[in-house]
């Protein structure tokens, strides 16, 4: 029951940051200089004219009543029209992109827990030995390095002098899609093993200093049992909390990642709205994008009191 | 007991900052480049190699100087750094000095909307803005203070409350100081030491930031230089001229590099028991 009402609550968080972000999202679109009524109107109209059309579409109603039926729209699946080109719908738009953007997320913050937890433990039982030291080190280069800056040194390497791998993305692939994606993905873990590195290895340490290790050590667990089994499954929840801020580092990675190399997901998606002064389509893709990023923060927050039962009963 | 600041990553950093600071301000003036821009020879190839004569570290594919442009990217993003660090603080303090000593019909709506603006990663909320403002200069600059001041007002009011319960505080209240006397003299200076080390990692922040949305090409507009500008473009040239992008990347990753180890270096120091995550 206790844990239901944990979830419950956590549940209930992600919606309001949701409506947060929506409305955030709502403001700042709004006061975009030009709307929807002046893009309808085309670039004659009198100003009669499209304050006319902005009537019939009831835009000059106040701020949070069109709030209100933006919202309902959003539910009901009508994100708006863009205003350059065929006027595509934001959703087929963003139906075509986010899956590409959260494929590569998915497998960058794999790729980053399954490195960094790797890393992270065995530096922690280490601890200021050589290897500690190395792996702090590259840890520390691994959080400051700039993503755009990795980005081209891999290009250059594996792609202009060794000609391993594909640079950028082309519509229709020459090689399997794998090939595309590996470059993206490790430039795009990079930041997020670096702090997962660096938190396993704190968090681990101090594990390792508590009493019931000690005492299974006293009592003979063997080293690999006493590592993954009683230290890891403690060592590791603070790691888990905050993968959901890693994953915000993951976004803004994926904005510099899929321009490099011209991947057809949300952050391209913006970037060229915002460069032709789409305001719907900015407008959904940064909704888009605000999305995946709470419903990972909800999901962590949800698998934590699954995962502690001390978190479960704090949480009443 | 007090530690020296005897890191020399520290010391580097510090050398590093002071270097590129002259750097920004008297680069432009350097005797070898820049005597005609662009210096190329009209008949010849625009590309020119480090070490050309007018043009120390070369020149990018329509023969403007490296050095030249490099120093001018320097005071763009310095400029737009120390600025933004500025309204981040003092935003910050602001609101953070407001959500610990007023009533709580105040305090409370000020850190909901803290809390709120924590629901928003960083670079969503900056592209946002710049989405509403259209891309330039001082929509960057607007951008990067409105997502940066929430942190600077947290990290205030954490130390405001665990500093306003100690002893020379009560006596200082006692002796009837007000409450901006005691955060103007008794608070901010205890906490300058820890602000300023948090603000030098924060002004990486915003250099760094400042440069990824100059290379998505939403921030400072060419043809003014910047760093990120400049990384964007020489990808482009990749095989013909990977020199392009090193210089760039290095001058970048060094700044980001020398300030985060500054903040580091100067946390240990004000605050020995802080982790070091």
């Amino acid at each position: 029951m206790q844990l239901f009402k944990a979830l419950g609550f956590r549940f209930l968080f992600g919606i309001v940051s949701l409506l947060f972000i929506s409305f955030v999202t709502f403001v700042a679109s709004d006061l975009a200089p030009g709307d929807a009524a002046m893009y309808n109107a085309g670039e004659k109209a009198s100003v009669e004219r499209i304050e006319q059309i902005r009537e019939q579409m009831g835009l000059n109603r106040p701020l949070l009543v069109r709030y209100g039926s933006y919202i309902s729209g959003i539910a009901k699946g009508d994100w708006g029209e863009s205003y350059s080109g065929t006027h595509e719908p934001v959703l087929d738009k963003l139906k075509r992109t986010v899956p590409m953007t959260a494929k590569i997320a998915i497998l960058a913050i794999t790729l980053a827990s399954a490195i960094g937890i790797f890393l992270g433990t065995i530096s922690a039982l280490k601890e200021k030995k050589f290897t500690d030291r190395s792996i702090l080190t590259l840890s520390t280069l691994g959080v400051t390095l700039p993503n755009f800056v990795l980005a081209p040194i891999l290009v250059y390497i594996f792609a202009v002098k060794f000609d391993m791998l594909p640079t950028t993305w082309e519509s229709d692939l020459r090689a399997p899609e794998w090939m595309y994606l590996l470059l993206p993905v490790v430039v795009l873990s990079l930041r997020p093993t670096a702090l997962i590195t660096r938190l396993t290895r704190a968090s681990m340490i101090e594990t390792l200093k508590q009493e019931f290790i000690r005492t299974a050590i006293a009592k003979g667990v063997p080293r690999f049992r006493l590592v993954t089994k009683y230290a890891l499954r403690n060592a590791i929840l603070p790691v888990i909390t905050s993968i959901g801020t890693t994953f915000g580092f993951l976004l803004t990675g994926s904005f510099v990642a899929e321009r490099f190399f011209t991947i057809p997901g949300v952050g391209s998606e913006t970037i060229e709205a915002i460069l032709r002064n789409d305001v719907p389509v900015i407008q959904g893709c940064v909704l888009a994008t605000g999305i995946m990023f709470v419903v990972i923060n909800t999901i962590v927050d949800l698998l934590l009191p699954i995962l502690d039962p001390r978190i479960r009963e704090a949480q009443v | 007991m007090k530690k020296k600041l005897k890191d020399p990553l520290v010391w580097f950093g510090i050398i590093f900052m002071a270097a590129l600071l002259l750097f920004a301000i008297f680069g432009p003036y350097i005797p070898t480049d820049g005597k005609s821009n662009p210096v190329f020879d009209p008949a010849g190839d625009p590309h020119l190699g480090p070490g050309a004569k007018h043009a120390i570290l070369g020149t990018d594919e329509i023969g403007r100087s490296f050095l030249q442009r490099l120093a001018y990217g320097a005071r763009i993003s310095l400029f737009i750094g120390f600025t933004v660090q500025f309204i981040n603080i003092s935003i910050g303090i602001f609101m953070g000095a407001v959500s610990t000593f007023a009533p709580r019909w105040i305090a409370s709506p000020i850190m909901r909307l803290t809390d709120g603006m924590f629901a928003f990663p960083d670079i969503l909320l900056a592209i946002l803005v710049i989405g509403a403002l259209g891309p330039g200069f001082i929509p960057v600059i607007v951008a990067l203070s409105i997502s940066g001041w929430p942190a600077m007002a947290r990290l205030t009011r954490n130390q405001l409350v665990s500093l306003k319960e100690r002893e020379f505080v009560v006596a200082a209240k006692a002796a009837g100081a007000s409450t901006p006397y005691l955060i103007f003299k008794h608070l901010l200076p205890q906490m300058s030491g820890i602000l300023l080390a948090v603000s030098m990692i924060d002004l990486a922040g915003s250099i760094l930031a400042e440069s990824t949305l100059s290379f998505l090409g939403i921030g400072v507009q060419a043809p003014n230089p910047s760093w990120g500008g400049m990384i964007n473009n020489a990808r482009l040239q990749m095989n013909s001229n990977p020199l392009e992008l090193l210089w760039p990347c290095a001058i970048l990753s060094l700044a980001v590099f020398s300030l985060n180890f500054i903040g580091d270096g100067l946390r240990n120091y004000f605050d020995p028991n802080s982790s070091n995550i």
